[in-house]
């Protein structure tokens, strides 16, 4: 035997060897790989970037492949912790592609189920309730400060970008976050009233 | 959200099923800490290792034939060309 078939049968029995064990762990790799998409989508998702058209991929790609059945109660939370802050931020967004992945995640929560993990879910009247509301659009808020930090020094700076963004969407979030935000910045001792003015004229613009 | 350790073997794994190894070899040096105790982890990482080892060989081998097909292309052109018969002693 030659040097060189002596490296092609090596190769050939590495490769059999992974290729047998991956297969053993199937379903395991397939979440393994998956998780990790969805992860990444989750990081442009905090990242400010648009992550519907990606989520909407990932779901038709994995939701008949991990099902109640497929997965190990771990791994089903995971996934789960991971779909549950998709879906909170997504039903405080006010637009039909955002309500159709929520509607799609709400589901796949509700097979995967077992109580393995914790969401509260549209009512039977398929209205988000007050609270859910109240705590998504806290949670959106959070990272829309995160991402206006980054690039402002100062909050009032923040506040500017925000009113500019209140103004120019329709997402009712820039406005309550102005308002806030504001209204710390008067606790503060911080003079507000140009900023009170400007937000009541975005205001009556709207009604 | 996965730690970075995490997220290198998911894409080492992801690598393999493709057959990147060179990929897969290195997503796995990156997660080595991640599991110090799994003798599982540990066949598939130094199996990766040993095959981007072998493919790097296999290349070597391949540029190395090419030289020697090269080499002896140009002499027989040189042979034909007759420039082969001034080397020859005698």
């Amino acid at each position: 035997m030659n040097y060189s078939t002596t490296i092609e049968r090596l190769e050939n029995r590495l490769t059999h060897l992974i290729d047998g064990m991956l297969e053993r762990k199937g379903i395991q790799v397939d979440f393994l790989i998956g998780l990790n998409h969805l992860d990444d989508i989750l990081q442009k998702h905090r990242a400010g970037k648009p992550i519907a058209p990606e989520l909407a991929r990932f779901i038709a790609e994995y939701r008949e492949l991990f099902t109640a059945k497929s997965l190990t109660i771990a791994q089903k939370k995971r996934l789960g912790e991971i779909l549950s802050q998709f879906y909170r931020d997504l039903i405080g967004n006010k637009d039909a592609d955002s309500d159709k992945i929520a509607d799609e995640i709400k589901d796949w929560l509700k097979e995967l189920g077992d109580g393995s993990f914790r969401i509260t879910l549209k009512g039977p009247s398929e209205q988000a309730s007050l609270s859910d509301r109240f705590y998504s659009m806290l949670h959106r808020e959070a990272q829309e400060i995160n991402i206006l930090l980054e690039k402002n020094d100062h909050l009032l700076t923040c506040l500017d970008d925000l009113l500019k963004s209140a103004e120019a969407k329709e997402d009712r979030m820039f406005e309550h976050l102005a308002a806030t935000l504001i209204y710390f910045l008067q606790m503060e001792g911080y003079k507000v009233d140009p900023y009170v003015k400007k937000l009541r004229e975005i205001r009556n613009k709207r009604k | 959200m996965l730690s970075p350790e995490e997220k290198s073997y998911c894409r080492a794994l992801e690598a393999l099923r493709k057959k990147d190894y060179i990929t897969a070899d290195k997503e796995f040096k990156a997660c080595r800490s991640l599991f110090t105790g799994s003798k599982r982890v540990k066949i598939i990482s130094e199996a990766t290792r040993i095959l981007v080892v072998l493919q790097e060989e296999k290349q070597k081998q391949k540029i190395n034939e090419e030289r020697i097909q090269e080499a002896i292309s140009h002499g027989e052109k040189a042979i034909v060309c007759g420039q082969g018969e001034q080397e020859t002693p005698d």
